[in-house]
Parts: structure tokens; sequence; C-alpha cells
């Protein structure tokens, strides 16, 4: 019976280690994560809810979107711009909120990512037809003032202004019209209603006809100027970014106190004529549009003749390079904008991230510019865009830069886990150390009994009965090394005088065997170290009646009788 | 019997029960024998509630009438004459539901003169159960008894299908993943995928699913906000019987000593002739004062 069932568990253990084997390399015999997906599905306990019912969301969005241009055309249609304003605030908080979730849905290469990107130029060209158009506005209300106050210069710069602005309103409506038929696309791929959308870019046409039919009327109701005896000129008629215009002219008849030029029916410079009535400066062309502007000068009722000129715009290049920042999640962006061979000075750039606007940042006078922004984690792109219709400079843009935020230690968690180590550390070594001083305070009780002190009585030596029973304590404890150095002590205690210089307890056992090895208690000694090395350094058990007593004995009964002396040594 | 041997009886029974849950289960994916989250475990003991049986010949097929065949994750071709087999099958009214995503029945399918094919990749979708883009939840686009009470189905990890009557579809703002890299590539087009698909053969349906992965436990125990559960349920009341492929699907799939096992306890011979093996083994071990 006895022999079945060590044969039963002999099997069972077999049969059990054969089914365990394979999991010996690794063993961790389950885990929920480390067989979270296989090649038809992943696991549901594994994954992060979310019950995203999104789509519907997202397309009403986009909907939205692509609804929101027809009532601000509306609006610029009926001149008024504070609605127009009021609507395009909440198109493009509507705008950033859809290409963030472009952004967390990793759909950024998609028709949803297209739609965010044609999204954003309708909404900087719906940005600039505002402005535009309010400018263009307030031209038709200047244009009627200045026929009630009855002044033909004006009226006269007032149109070629107008001209400009309605110019500039027209390429917006057409890079917003040509953007139709990629809208209108990505649109019908995703089931959005372009209805509201073809009304806007209709009703954009129709508001550029009636701005053209006005502009019209006010070109031939331009009033006929007399030419008076204050002239003016203007050399080189036309120039570019960086150039300087010399404007000039005078008045024979009389000495003038003061000339005003007007530069597009606004004050642009006072000037003093010399004593000849010539008076001359040089109009830098920096911050101005591009396009067809007027000067004239006046004085009084005098006024000079209007002259014309241009600025040609010049096409611009733009750099952005990336660095990671100081901080997490920072990252520096910095870059050069240049007119040709000229940098480009106080020129706003934008920063965009995933195609949004983050930052505006200026150029220094060598057309540098350097800004931070901060990110989140995840991919993004960066772009640096120069658009300013200010500057008589064609727009820019760099090429986009992809930047990856990796995921961070929370600075408290990496400062928990380096304290955290620290700690431990600590009380590792406060451990150690106590434990130390546990074990050196046990020999030097032993000690202190031999240790010469001018001021303490040297102790009684400890019996070799006493010796036993404690020695019975540490063995019975499992102290072996213990036991084996209070054996050791009980020699040195008896080991004086030495034969030789030196106190015994400054010595090794092996040098205390040797220094006793031409005595009758060399041969013991040396057998009682050699055991004692195995206990005190090999960490080896005592047994119950180890060599260890034996050889302990046999020295302290030679130490008993007195020492003798050993002819040619006891090795 | 003295103390030791009641301990060396309770030990061997204790081992004996061990080894038996070990061996009696498997991690085979789909398979009902497998009780972990991959497994089928959960649905076959529904099915076993509903009485259904499993098809160990196509030729027992034939003459049914208002039964439902159900074909889960097939993982091999069907001979000829078991695609004839269904056909008559479904020419004779009843229903067929096929759910695979790895494109193994479209000779089936082909065979059975049927239009729908299925489509192998990974639909991925912002409508997602999970954080998780294979985590999709499709909607019905028509009625049909299966979808009765079904507002929306959670899918994990889904192919799609092509051809027949679409009833259950993505939402448009899905994708084939078709690097599995997890993420929206230029190349990859945001679409609406049909997920399953009904078609009319003869006097029955066939319909087509192209995620079985919601038969799964892991599945069936998930906190979904869909109604797959009601998804399940209508499908097993589809058709007053019903009949289950093992022949050709991996819910079948067990491990050699499992498969041995289950030969055993199906072939009745081999039954009986173990049931008097063990009763001669334990009468001998008295006789010979063993226990």
């Amino acid at each position: 019976m006895k022999r079945l069932s060590l044969l039963v568990l002999i099997i069972l253990s077999a049969v059990f280690l054969v089914l365990l084997a394979p999991s010996v390399l690794q063993p961790e015999l389950y885990s929920i994560y480390n067989e979270s997906s296989t090649p038809y599905h992943s696991n549901p306990a594994t994954l992060q809810e979310y019950s995203s019912e999104r789509s519907e969301d997202i397309q009403a969005l986009m909907q939205e979107l692509l609804d929101t241009p027809q009532p601000i055309v509306f609006n610029i249609k009926i001149r008024d711009f504070e609605e127009a304003e009021r609507e395009f605030e909440e198109y493009r908080e509507k705008s950033e909120y859809f290409n963030d979730v472009v952004v967390n849905l990793d759909l950024s290469e998609s028709a949803l990512g297209d739609f965010s990107r044609e999204n954003r130029r309708n909404m900087d060209a719906l940005e600039r037809m505002i402005n535009q158009s309010a400018g263009f506005d307030e031209i038709n209300r200047l244009e009627v003032r200045y026929r009630s106050e009855e002044n033909p210069a004006l009226l006269y710069t007032i149109s070629y202004e107008g001209e400009a602005v309605h110019s500039a309103l027209q390429k917006t409506a057409t890079q917003f019209r040509d953007r139709e038929p990629d809208i209108l696309e990505i649109s019908d791929d995703l089931g959005l209603n372009t209805t509201r959308y073809e009304e806007a870019v209709s009703m954009l046409g129709e508001i550029i006809e009636e701005d053209r039919k006005e502009q019209e009327e006010r070109e031939l109701n331009r009033p006929e100027l007399n030419i008076s005896s204050l002239s003016l000129s203007v050399v080189p008629d036309s120039g570019r970014y960086g150039d300087a215009l010399l404007v000039a002219g005078g008045y024979t008849y009389r000495r003038l106190p003061e000339v005003t030029l007007v530069l597009d029916s606004r004050d642009w410079k006072t000037l003093e004529p010399d004593a000849n009535g010539i008076f001359s400066t040089l109009l830098p062309i920096g911050r101005i549009r591009s396009g067809e502007h007027v000067i004239f000068a006046t004085t009084g009722t005098l006024y000079s003749n209007i002259v014309p000129l241009t600025v040609i715009p010049t096409d611009t290049v733009l750099t952005l390079e990336t660095w990671p920042g100081d901080r997490w999640a920072e990252v520096f962006c910095y870059g050069e904008l240049y007119a040709g061979p000229i940098p480009l000075a106080n020129a706003p750039v934008r920063i965009l991230v995933d195609d949004f606007e983050a930052l505006t940042v200026e150029t220094g006078q060598d057309g540098f510019y350097f800004g931070s922004v901060n990110l989140t984690r995840g991919n993004h792109t960066l772009q640096a865009v120069f658009d300013d219709p200010a500057f008589p400079l064609n727009p820019s843009e760099s090429g986009i830069q992809a930047v990856a935020i990796a995921p961070s230690v929370p600075f408290l968690l990496a400062v928990s886990v380096g304290g955290g180590f620290i700690l431990l550390a600590f009380l590792g070594s406060v451990w150690y150390l106590r434990r130390r001083e546990q074990v050196m305070t046990a020999e030097a009780a032993t000690f202190s009994r031999t240790m010469p002190g001018p001021a303490r009585a040297p102790p009684a030596l400890r019996s070799p009965v006493d010796t036993l029973i404690r020695y019975r304590d540490l063995f019975d404890a499992g102290e072996w090394s213990m036991a084996a150095v209070l054996l050791y002590r009980s020699l040195i205690e008896r080991a004086t005088p030495l034969p030789g210089p030196g106190e015994p307890y400054t010595l090794t056992p092996r040098e205390l065997a040797d220094r006793f090895s031409a005595t009758s208690a060399g041969r013991p000694l040396r057998s009682f170290v050699s055991r004692y090395e195995e206990v005190r350094y090999g960490g080896l058990p005592l047994k119950q009646r180890d060599i260890l007593l034996i050889h302990w004995n046999a020295v302290l009964a030679v130490f008993e009788e007195g020492l003798q002396t050993v002819p040619g040594g006891n090795r | 019997m003295n103390t030791r041997a009641i301990i060396a009886v309770l030990l061997i029974v204790l081992a004996a029960i061990a080894l038996i849950a070990h061996l009696s289960t498997t991690t085979i994916e789909f398979s009902r024998y497998n009780g972990d989250w991959t497994g089928t475990s959960g649905l076959f003991a529904d099915l076993d509630a509903r009485g259904a049986r499993d098809l160990v010949s196509y030729d027992d097929l034939a003459g049914r009438n208002d039964t439902l065949f159900l074909i889960i994750a097939p993982n091999s071709s069907f001979p000829a004459g078991e695609a004839a087999a269904l056909r008559r099958f479904l020419e004779d009214g009843n229903t067929v539901v096929i759910a695979d995503e790895t494109g193994v029945a479209n000779d089936l399918l082909e065979r059975l003169g049927s239009s729908i094919r299925i489509q192998p990749g990974d639909i991925s979708s912002t409508e997602m159960e999970f954080f998780d883009y294979w985590s999709v939840i499709v909607y019905p686009r028509h009625d049909d008894p299966l979808l009765a009470n079904v507002s929306a189905i959670t899918l994990n990890r889904p192919s799609a299908v092509n051809g027949g009557e679409s009833l259950v579809r993505t939402t448009l703002l899905s994708w084939d993943d078709t690097n599995a890299n997890y993420h929206l590539d230029a190349n990859e087009t945001l679409s609406s995928f049909s997920i399953l698909a009904r078609e009319p053969v003869g006097r029955g349906t066939l319909y087509v699913f192209s995620d079985p992965s919601i038969f799964v436990n892991g599945m069936r125990q998930a906190r979904l906000t869909s109604d797959n559960a009601v998804f399940t349920k209508n499908l097993l009341s589809l058709q007053s019987g019903i009949l289950v492929d093992q022949s050709h699907s991996l819910t079948g799939g067990a491990d050699a000593v499992l498969a041995a096992a289950i030969w055993v306890k199906n072939t009745m011979v081999i039954k009986i002739s173990a049931l008097i093996v063990s009763l001669l083994l334990v009468a001998v071990a008295f006789w010979r004062r063993w226990i």
C-alpha cells in the first residue's frame, strides 16, 4: 500500500511537472494583458471603456462648418459686419474643436483631415473678406462724406483706393470659389449636404458684382482736378518691398510754410519747402499693401496733381525649424523670413499646430523669428505661415515639421520613485549598520575582557564552563559564526602573554596560530583556526559535536598546562 | 482503509479532477471547449439550452424545415457535395447564417450561388465601444427579424461583406486598416462598410456576417452599450430548430487529448468499454487490497 501510494504520488508529480514544464522559462502563468489580442480580436477586458458614438456628432459638426459661411456671407452682403464678426468667431471656435477631434482621433490623413484643411483656408478667406468688405464699405461712406464736403482731391484718391480694396476682395473671393470643387467632392464623400455652402459661394459672387458696379460708378464720377501750380512727382513710380521712392514737388509763386502729403486719402507726412519752394522726401516701401496707390500734396486750398504709384508684390521665403524645449511638451520654433535677399523685419509669422494657429511671433530686424508652443502628447504638425496683406509681399508657408511628443513620466511620480529608492537605500543602510553594530557589540563584549585600559581593571576571564553554556545557547539559536567567535575570543583571552611582541587581539587567527607555532599549542591552535575560518568566514554550520569544540578543548588544555616550546616548530 | 489510504485516495481524486479540468478545456480560438475570453463556451451553453444539435454529416440537412444552420468561424473549405446539400437546405426554406471574417467561406458562397462575398480586412471606425478603433459600433439599416430591438452592435476587429442586401453597416467614418498599423493612412479612405448582408436563396435566406468575434466569451461578458445580447438572442430564436456546423468550424476545435476524449464520449461502444475497464480496475484494486 505504502509503495503504491508512493508510486501514485511520483506519477502525479511527474505529470504535473510535464504540464508545467512549458511555463518554466516564463513563470508568469497568466496575465490578462499578455494575451490581450489575437489575430481575430482584442480582449474587451483589457480595453479602456470609451463608447464613442461620435460619428453622427462629427458629421453634424462638419455639416455646421459647411453651412456657416452662408450666414457670414449673407451678413457681409447686408453690410452687418458686427453680426458677421460674431458668426465668424463661432465658426472659428467650431473649426478649432473639429480640428482637435481630427487630431485626437488621428484622422489627419483622411478625408476629415482634408476637410479640416480646406475649412481652415475658407476660414482665413472669410476673415479677410469681412475686413476687406468693411474697408470697402468705409470707402463708400467716405465717398458720400467727401462729396458732401466737395473735396475733389479726396474723392479722386478714394476712387483709387476703392479699386485696390475691391481688387483684393475679388482675389479673396476667387480663392474661396476656387476651393468649391474640392470642398464639394470631400463633402459628397462624407455624405454632407452642400446646398448652403453653394449658396454662400453664389452669394459671394453677387457681392463682388455689386461692389464692382459701385466701384465702376465711383470711377465714372471721379472728379477732374484742376492742375494747380503746386506740383508733385514720384520717381520711380513703382517699387518693391525695401525700395524707396522719391516724392518731390514745388510751389514757386510764394514760399509755403508747410505742405502735407496725402497717401491713399490719409495724411502721411508734413514737409517744409525750402527757400525755392521745393520739398522732397523718400517713401520707403515697407508696411504698405501691394497694388495701386495715389499721393498728392496739399496746403490750405491748394492741391497738387495726383500721382499714382504702384507697389509690386514680392515673393517671400519662410523657413521653420523645431527644437525640443526646456520643458516636456514644449517645442521651440524658429526660422527666417526673406523677401528676395532682404530679411523681413517686424512681420507677423503665424505658427500653425495641426493646421490651426497656435502662436503669432514677429520677426526681428534680421528676419529671424523665435517662439515656443506647448503641445499635447502625440503626433503633431507645425507650420509657419506669413500672409499679412499689410505688406506688399506674397504669402509664404514653411515646410511642415512633424513633432512627436512622447508620454512623460509625471514629475511627482518620478520624484516619488526616486525618493522611494533613496528611502529604501537609507533604511537598508540603517539596518545594515545596526546589525553590524550588534555584531561589533557582541564581539566587543567578548573582547572587552582582554582589552587593556588605564582606568579599567582587567575583567575576569570567562570560565570554560560559562563559555560552553553561552556556546550552547548560540549553537541552539543557529548563530554558528558567533559561537565560533566566542570560542576564539576565549582562547585569545588566555593567549597572553604572546610569544613575541604585540597584542593578540590585533592579530588575525592565522597570525595568532603562527605566533604559537613554536609552542605545544601550535598544532591544536592551527587545527582550531582552520575549522574556525570555515565556520566564521566560509559560513559552514557547526555540528553537534563539532571538531571546533574538540580543538578548542585541546588548546585550552595546553594553555592550562602551560606552553612548552617545541624544537623546530610545530607546523 | 487506514488514514494513509484515505489521504492517498483523496489526493488521487483531487489530482484526477485537476487533470480532467485541465484536459477538458482548450485555448483554441472560438472553440466551444474554450472557457476563456477567446472561446465560445458561453454561446454553446445557450445553444445547448435551445436544443441545438451538432451537424455530424451534411446529408443530415436533407428534409429539414424551419431550421437554422450556423457556421461560425469556418476554417476549412466545403466540398462540392456539402455545398450542394446546403443549397438544397436553403431552397427548402431554411436559414443559413455564416459568420466569417477570413474569407474561407467565399468558395461556399460562390457554390451556393450567392453574390455575397467576405472581404477580409481590419475594419476600423471612430465609432468605437472602447478606446480601440477595431471595437467598431455598427448600426442596422434595414428591418429584419435578426435585428428586432437592436439599435447597435459592437464588433471586434471585423471584416466587411460585399453584395447582397446590406442590413448592418458601419458609419461613414470608418476605414479598412489595410496595413494593420492602427492608423488611418492617406491611402485608406473613409467609407461605410457592410457587416451583415442578407440574400434569398430559393425559399430560404442566407445571412453572412463578417465578425464571428461577437460570439466569443470575452465579447459576451463585456459591458457594452450596444445590443449584442439581443442580436444573439434573435439569432437563436430565428427558427425552431438549430443545427451547428462542427466539421468546418473553429468552434469544434480541440487539443489532441481533448479531441480523443470527445471521440470517446461521442462513440457509444468505446464509452461502454471504457466504463467496464474502469470498473474492472477498481475491482482488481480492491481484490488485491491495493486500497
